[in-house]
């Protein structure tokens, strides 16, 4: 009984902290927005850049026959690379200049008797020299030319195999070397033609999952994450060795101030969160009826309470208040990462998926996805609850172990 | 200024742990989140849902090349199945193979022998689409082949035919004894600059100066600790204001980061092959004194050292989101938006110097020391 009255004192004590803050509070509150918001903004101008500004890439024909003429006129034309590549012709010191000047992305080289050494079926090697600044767009480069180079490499395979079926029919070398000319070109528009064997289909499925949608889930699961952090932060006190003795005395631990903090860290946060949600609801349009409200406010309360449980175990167990902060931070955003919430976790092997499944913030995203995406007219907050139960145990055992410690 | 660094060694020598743990948390930090990264990377596949509607011999042989890439997670499934899972994003794309496929081949068509599907959020479509495209045609094109040598032995009117299987097998044979076409990657040279020169899939300088800056703020905390101990009543006795001991102890601070800052440089340049010019200590001195006067300005404003934790950690959260441009792999170019050219560390991260940035710091903490106020700090 004694226990749950100074529980009530220090949470009653901690509203009256948030009342006395309430200048601080909305600006907390606006932090986690403003990030996001931030990254949005950086996302969106990196996109467009990306779709306006294509790569540059510069083609380096040091052969200069007749039929590497062509390949570069069908390259720079026709731009089969990818819509996202833009290929000029150029000198090699010429291409070297705007690599260093960063201008270019990286440059190709098809080398001195190229065709010469196709039609002989000498090995030929293409240089691609990427730009050190950005090796992203050369690999990236290297991808798309590693696809090109498998589709030349057939087709010489097979005009040397022609070529091959030619003599032994008796062929003399003049007319082989016009078949093959014609060959070459032949099989230059066949590789051109390459898409023609894939239907290409895009499924939008805007009634369920638009990307919006997704994000703006990813978005609030991470705000309320971070409010929830900062919330918890803001109402930390800093008390003495002595102010301490003397809570002691009283039968007071730091499980009853934690457990005040978290009281009114989860009331701000899914009232605040709720709203929120109630918010985006209404701008992105997301089906969500009464019976689901319910069912999210239990994910959010059982994941906010296991979240908070870590927190102030991590505070229990380490000492320097830098150290705490740094293993805060980290411990939430490795939790962000964990969830799927950053990266969709559908691009993790299937063994790291498995695994992360028993991750609370993972099970929490994973049935908010189901609810408010997929419609799903259930959830399962086993784990959810086992973890909020098991973090509180070790809480407890946490500040046991902190209390005879400072003893 | 020999008492003060007499008086500071006291200090250190106390926190000597702490001290370098703080110290040597970017070095370590950057070097372990940059291997957790690589290996992570190497664990991120593209989930790729396969549609066999045949299993003839050439349909298992293109799903075992597709499945021999080290960048996709193929998993094959019914086509319901698989539209679902991309429906709900669990698939990045799915392609089916339609039945006729090796029948298709044979007699020399290859229209539409697969179907492509990708979702609003497929990511990695276009690279995955040209591989698979381009290990079809490696069999189309051979069945064109074969078509072309017949006929032109029915034009020279050769009673002598070949059949289609032995001239794909003299193709595929002809393509795996030559080897004909390599592809080289190799990187051009970089300037002067703190890039590194080989291909790296994180930034490690980017992750350093983070952590850097962090710490950088961390350690200036004894001002608000050493603000709140008793000692701060006998400034009026002393030889040196407050002020001035402020001062010193910054200096002092700077120089011990600065001589981390110069172990790191080497620590990378051994371990990472980063490269290590003359000018990289310039521009780690510019960088440090930057830092250190815009962290001994913050650590000024506040009173209790865990907000001023807090507000360091905000800061830095901003940076980093500012900077993610530089540091991710995925992330285009060096973008040029005019938001990124407000990141303090932007110049950094391109080999740079900012000139501004650690000037204004310079100018206001002139301003802060020569202001008349009546409190001494």
């Amino acid at each position: 009984m004694r226990f749950i009255r100074h529980i009530g004192l220090f949470t009653v004590n901690n509203f009256k902290q948030v009342r006395r803050k309430w200048l601080s509070l909305p600006l907390l509150l606006l932090f986690p927005i403003l990030l996001i918001f931030l990254v949005v903004v950086i996302a969106a101008a990196l996109f467009t850049q990306d779709e306006t500004g294509s790569i540059n890439v510069g083609l380096v024909d040091l052969d200069q026959s007749t039929e590497t003429k062509m390949i570069v006129k069908l390259i720079t034309e026709s731009s089969q690379l990818g819509n996202y590549l833009q290929v000029d012709t150029m000198e090699e010191n010429a291409a070297k200049k705007l690599v260093q000047k960063d201008q270019l992305g990286s440059y190709i080289v098809l080398p001195d008797g190229f065709t010469e050494n196709l039609y002989q079926g000498v090995p030929v090697k293409i240089a691609i020299i990427g730009n050190p600044k950005q090796p992203t767009n050369s690999r990236l480069i290297k991808q798309l030319i590693d696809s090109v180079a498998r589709h030349i490499a057939t087709s010489q395979a097979n005009i040397l195999t022609i070529d091959h079926y030619a003599k032994n029919m008796g062929m003399s070398d003049q007319n082989r070397r016009a078949l093959m000319f014609d060959q070459f070109k032949e099989f230059l528009l066949y590789v051109m033609g390459k898409d023609q064997v894939l239907d290409e289909e895009k499924i939008a499925n805007h009634a369920t999952s638009s990307p919006l949608k997704y994000f703006s889930i990813a978005g609030w699961f991470i705000v309320i994450t971070l409010w929830t952090l900062l919330i918890f932060h803001s109402l930390y006190k800093q008390s003495g060795t002595k102010m301490n003795q003397r809570m002691y005395l009283y039968g007071i631990s730091s499980i009853q101030q934690h457990i005040g903090r978290m009281i009114v860290t989860l009331c701000l946060v899914l009232a605040c969160g709720m709203l929120a949600l109630y918010g985006i609801t209404h701008y992105v349009d997301l089906a969500i009826g009464f019976v689901d409200y319910r069912r999210i406010f239990i994910i959010a309360l059982l994941y906010s309470i296991s979240f908070l449980e870590m927190l102030a175990i991590i505070e229990n167990v380490i000492r320097s208040e830098k150290l705490v902060l740094l293993t805060q931070y980290i411990a939430t955003l490795l939790l962000l990462a964990a969830s799927g919430a950053i990266i969709p976790a559908m691009y993790f092997s299937l063994k790291i998926q498995h695994d992360l499944a028993f991750v609370f913030g993972n099970s929490a995203f994973h049935w908010l996805e189901e609810i408010i995406l997929n419609q799903r007219l259930y959830a399962d907050y086993s784990l959810l609850a086992y973890t909020a139960f098991i973090g509180m145990l070790l809480l407890v055992a946490s500040s046991v172990w902190k209390e005879r410690m400072l003893r | 200024m020999k008492s003060i660094l007499q008086t500071r060694w006291l200090h250190w020598k106390k926190q000597a742990a702490g001290l370098l743990f703080w110290l040597l948390l970017p070095i370590v930090g950057s070097i372990l989140i940059h291997t957790l990264f690589q290996g992570f990377q190497q664990q991120t596949k593209v989930p790729v849902g396969m549609v066999m509607e045949e299993k003839s011999p050439m349909a298992m042989k293109l799903l075992h090349d597709i499945k021999h890439s080290p960048t996709l997670q193929v998993q094959v499934m019914d086509e319901a199945e698989a539209l679902h899972l991309l429906e709900i994003h669990k698939l990045d794309s799915v392609f089916v193979l339609h039945s006729g496929y090796e029948e298709e081949i044979r007699n020399g068509n290859r229209d539409e022998l697969l179907t492509g599907y990708r979702s609003n959020l497929s990511i990695a479509y276009t690279p995955v689409k040209e591989m698979i495209v381009s290990l079809v045609q490696e069999e189309t094109s051979r069945s064109k082949a074969a078509y072309t040598i017949k006929g032109i032995a029915d034009a020279a009117g050769k009673k002598q035919q070949w059949t289609w299987d032995e001239i794909v097998d003299t193709s595929n044979r002809i393509e795996k004894e030559e080897n004909l076409l390599l592809t080289t990657f190799s990187f051009l040279p970089a300037a002067d600059s703190l890039k590194p020169q080989e291909k790296t899939t994180l930034d490690i300088w980017a992750i350093w100066v983070l952590l850097h800056t962090l710490v950088s703020f961390f350690l200036m905390d004894w001002i608000i600790k050493e603000k709140q101990s008793g000692v701060f009543v006998r400034f009026s006795f002393m030889r040196y204001s407050y002020r001035q001991y402020l001062l010193g102890n910054a200096l002092l601070y700077f120089f011990l980061l600065y001589i981390f800052d110069l172990i790191v440089a080497v620590v990378f340049h051994v371990v990472l092959q980063t490269s290590f010019s003359l000018y990289t200590p310039v521009i780690l001195f510019a960088l440090q004194l930057m830092l250190t006067s815009a962290g001994f300005l913050l650590a000024l404003l506040f009173k209790h050292s865990f907000t001023f934790y807090s507000v360091s950690f905000a800061v830095v959260l901003m940076m980093t989101l500012a900077s993610g441009s530089s540091i991710l792999p995925g992330a285009f170019g060096s973008s040029s938006a005019w938001f990124l050219r407000l990141n303090p560390l932007q110049n950094f991260l391109h080999g740079g110097i900012n000139y501004s940035f650690p000037a204004f710091c310079l100018l206001l903490i002139t301003g802060w020391y020569f202001s008349k106020r009546k409190s001494i700090y």
